[in-house]
């Protein structure tokens, strides 16, 4: 019998960040598609994580995604990033109505003492696909945002981290008594990353 | 409130700007790394801002800040320079002026934004100094001042014993008194011109002392004036009048401007 070698999956720190910054950016343009922020015209068709992606092509927000994506894998490269939010507010009021809740794990060992782990890029791809699928079903549950909509990412870091020059200090931009909705996780044994999305309370459902 | 809001957590909350030409915060580290780029291509007027940019090679840094800042830096060098001549020319003095009626100097300092100008606390140091010296000052004349009413005293005496001895004499010895006389003029003239010597020297040696300390230019009142040397006692048909107030001898000025009345005498009528 012919003995098969075993490819193992190992997972660098640097490769970890660039799996968890590549998703914000995928998570971030399929929650504007899906809760219908920019128009579904400004949106083109790509295959990702196994999935129709949809990737915005508003020069504006693709470049803002870009640089934004860029930072937070030099952060999670640094070990330095506790959370990434996705607010949406109304345009008018500046109200938020809703956040995408992104709480990011890092293993320390991995940071202070430059050790790899081992996943299989298959199985952080299943989990992805988990959370993007919730994504896309959350329409279902979530409130209608029938208003035109921005949206703003929020960057929690340690407290040591020097601001860069594109960005601002800013307040956590809260929804008071919130419902909540857990989603899936995915975990590259270097990063865990846990989703959850908070959403303003309908009057209608507390009636 | 939710979940992931700030309760428990004591990092940094931070969101990217939107602005297309965001404001740059120039920290001092910033500011330095800026500058040394600028000395490295050769000064603030060889620099130009794509070149700072390529050597800097920071993130998010843009033509549009640097070009801000390298004009104001430009425009910072010139007022620099100019400023250094300024000083150079007022050799980086401050000013004490001393006025006419009061013993607290009013001082104004120049200095530019580099602290240039007197600590404070160094100067207050000096002005309690100076004040002691004038406090001095005041005794020293006070004690003068004594003298000068005893000596008058004494003057007044001799002055009623010359007249009792030449209204009991006669006309007879009037030469000789008047010799006597012309004598003790000219040495009361010498005693007051010394006084005057005394309080010019004391309030030059105060001039002196807030000059070493201070590194300034010290404003007071011209004390005295020329003394009348040649002052003789007037005779007019058989009186003889003699003039104490020797010219600049009545008002003895101190630094603080208080005047000392030395008038004593005015005139005998024989």
């Amino acid at each position: 019998m012919a003995a098969r070698t075993v490819a193992k999956d190992i997972i660098t720190l640097r490769g970890s960040a660039a799996i968890v910054s590549e998703f914000f950016g995928y998570a971030a343009n399929s929650i504007l598609y899906n809760r219908g922020v920019y128009p579904e015209e400004s949106f083109v068709k790509v295959k990702k994580y196994g999935l129709p992606m949809l990737l915005t092509e508003d020069e504006g927000v693709k470049s803002f995604l870009a640089n934004l994506t860029a930072q937070l894998s030099e952060w999670l490269e640094a070990g330095k990033l506790q959370r990434v939010v996705l607010v949406i507010m109304s345009k008018a009021t500046s109200e938020v109505l809703e956040r995408w809740n992104f709480s990011i794990e890092t293993d320390s060992e991995v940071v202070e003492k430059g050790v790899s782990r081992e996943k299989s890029d298959k199985e952080i791809m299943r989990e992805i696909q988990a959370i993007m699928r919730q994504i896309a079903s959350s329409i279902t549950y979530l409130p209608c945002l029938d208003e035109p909509c921005v949206f703003d990412v929020l960057a929690y870091t340690d407290k040591d981290v020097a601001v860069p020059f594109t960005w601002v200090e800013s307040d956590p931009k809260l929804i008071a008594n919130p419902q909540m909705v857990k989603l899936h996780s995915f975990d590259t044994k270097i990063h865990k990353v846990d989703t959850l999305v908070s959403y303003k309370n309908d009057e209608w459902d507390e009636q | 409130m939710e979940g992931g809001g700030r309760e428990g957590y004591n990092g940094v909350i931070m969101t990217m700007t939107r602005d297309p030409k965001p404001r740059l915060r120039w920290t001092a580290d910033l500011h330095d790394r800026f500058v040394d780029a600028v000395t490295k291509l050769g000064g603030p007027d060889k620099a130009t801002p794509k070149s700072v940019l390529r050597l800097m090679g920071l993130k998010g840094l843009t033509l549009y800040h640097l070009k801000s800042h390298l004009q104001k830096y430009r425009l910072g060098q010139q007022a620099q320079k100019q400023n250094e001549e300024v000083h150079k020319e007022n050799s980086r003095c401050s000013y004490v002026n001393f006025s006419n009626r009061s013993l607290a100097p009013n001082t104004s300092y120049r200095g530019d934004d580099e602290g240039g100008e007197i600590p404070i606390a160094e100067a207050l140091r000096c002005q309690i100094e100076v004040q002691k010296r004038l406090e001095e000052q005041l005794k020293v004349q006070k004690k003068l001042q004594m003298r000068i009413e005893a000596q008058g005293k004494y003057l007044q005496s001799v002055l009623e014993k010359a007249q009792r001895s030449l209204s009991l004499d006669g006309p007879g010895s009037l030469e000789a008194s008047r010799a006597e006389l012309t004598e003790f003029n000219s040495a009361l003239s010498n005693f007051m011109e010394n006084m005057n010597k005394d309080s010019k020297q004391n309030i030059i040696e105060v001039n002196n002392f807030y000059s070493k300390s201070h590194g300034s230019a010290f404003y007071n009142q011209e004390v005295g004036r020329e003394q009348n040397r040649d002052q003789k006692p007037k005779v007019e048909g058989g009186s003889i009048q003699f003039d104490l107030n020797i010219k600049g001898s009545n008002d003895l000025v101190s630094a603080g401007g208080a005047e000392m009345d030395a008038n004593m005498v005015s005139s005998y009528r024989v």
